[in-house]
């Protein structure tokens, strides 16, 4: 009878068979797919600021707007006799696109969000024209950009109004 | 040069794929079935492995999973087998556990027979000491048992085989 020494290097002389050469291509293949696809999902190191142009910044701030004008729309339909509108501020001319990375915030547009308009009565004036009173929350919204830091600012600041608007139809 | 993690992963599995099969061998009716638990071994430790580095395991953590993965893989087949009660598995002769394209020699075939008849307990930890190349302690961590358990197990299953090889002989000796 051999000893454990022995049985041990004759068992050591046996080789462990090898995978057949479908199942290896199907190991090795997965491998491939799963380091290509690990690969795709890995996050880039760094996030860098990319400068736009202004030309291409308009479709976005147009998109954002009419998502707002929408949103405040809908919230404000019971009592609203008139849409929200958006603006540009007429008093406060649109400043030009800046890009300096090195300065601070630059501001890139000022809007004007005019809703919740209630119509509180209609008053007749002097020359006989008819005219509804109207209550209107007015919101002058600022917005910056500090391109150092990559933020995106906005400034609102929000008032009631009462105004007198001609009346259009009964 | 340095390599991409497929071509670590690759090298580690053309070095560690015929261990990884003769180990799963013990975990599935058979050798097709076995080749699949590498497969399913090699995705479960890729995603394991990533969250760690992504570099390949080592040969421990790889039987470790084989074992989980054929527990797993057991308890379907015996579901199976209790639904397919009809279905008769034929034993595959060419299906054998050691390569024998490298040992033709007689006392080679029947360790390689007296290997595969030994019990499932035993079987492991020879094959990770054997071919896997694996201490004492790495086999218990894999297998959740003390050191000393596997030492022991170790050394019966050697004193276990050098008995078995020894009837063989000497019953093949009588029949000439």
């Amino acid at each position: 009878m051999k000893s454990p020494e022995e049985m041990e290097k004759a068992l050591r002389r046996l080789v462990p068979p090898a995978l057949s050469a479908q199942a290896h291509a199907d190991v090795s293949s997965m491998i491939a797919s799963l380091a290509a696809s690990s690969t795709h999902d890995t996050p880039p190191a760094e996030i860098t600021e990319i400068a736009q142009p202004a030309a291409r910044r308009g479709p976005w701030y147009a998109a954002a707007a009419a998502v707002v004008v929408a949103a405040l729309t809908v919230l404000n339909l019971p009592q609203a006799e008139q849409p929200l509108t958006l603006t540009p501020d007429a008093a406060n001319p649109q400043p030009t696109m800046v890009a300096d990375s090195k300065s601070a915030p630059v501001l890139i547009d000022r809007m004007l969000v005019t809703d919740g308009i209630t119509v509180e009565g209609t008053l007749a004036a002097a020359d006989g024209t008819m005219m509804n009173q109207v209550q209107r929350r007015v919101e002058t919204r600022e917005r910056y950009r500090d391109a150092r830091k990559g933020y995106l600012i906005t400034v609102s600041e929000t008032r009631n109004e009462k105004v007198l608007l001609p009346k259009k139809g009964f | 040069m340095v390599m991409t993690a497929a071509e670590n992963w690759q090298q580690w599995f053309d070095e560690n794929g015929p261990r990884l099969l003769l180990f799963a061998r013990g975990w599935s009716i058979s050798r097709e079935g076995a080749e699949d638990l590498v497969q399913e071994t090699m995705l479960r430790m890729w995603h394991y492995q990533a969250e760690r580095g992504g570099q390949p395991p080592d040969l421990a953590l790889a039987f470790s999973t084989i074992r989980f993965c054929g527990l797993n893989q057991k308890r379907t087949d015996t579901r199976r087998k209790k639904r397919e009660e009809s279905i008769i598995y034929l034993n595959d002769f060419e299906d054998v556990w050691l390569d024998p394209a490298l040992e033709d020699d007689e006392e080679a075939i029947m360790l390689r027979e007296a290997v595969q008849r030994l019990a499932p307990k035993l079987r492991d930890v020879i094959t990770m000491k054997i071919w896997g190349n694996l201490t004492f302690q790495e086999i218990a961590t894999a297998l959740g048992i003390p050191a000393n358990t596997c030492a022991s197990r170790y050394r019966y299953a050697l004193i276990h085989l050098s008995e078995e090889l020894q009837t063989v002989k000497e019953g093949r000796h009588e029949i000439a």
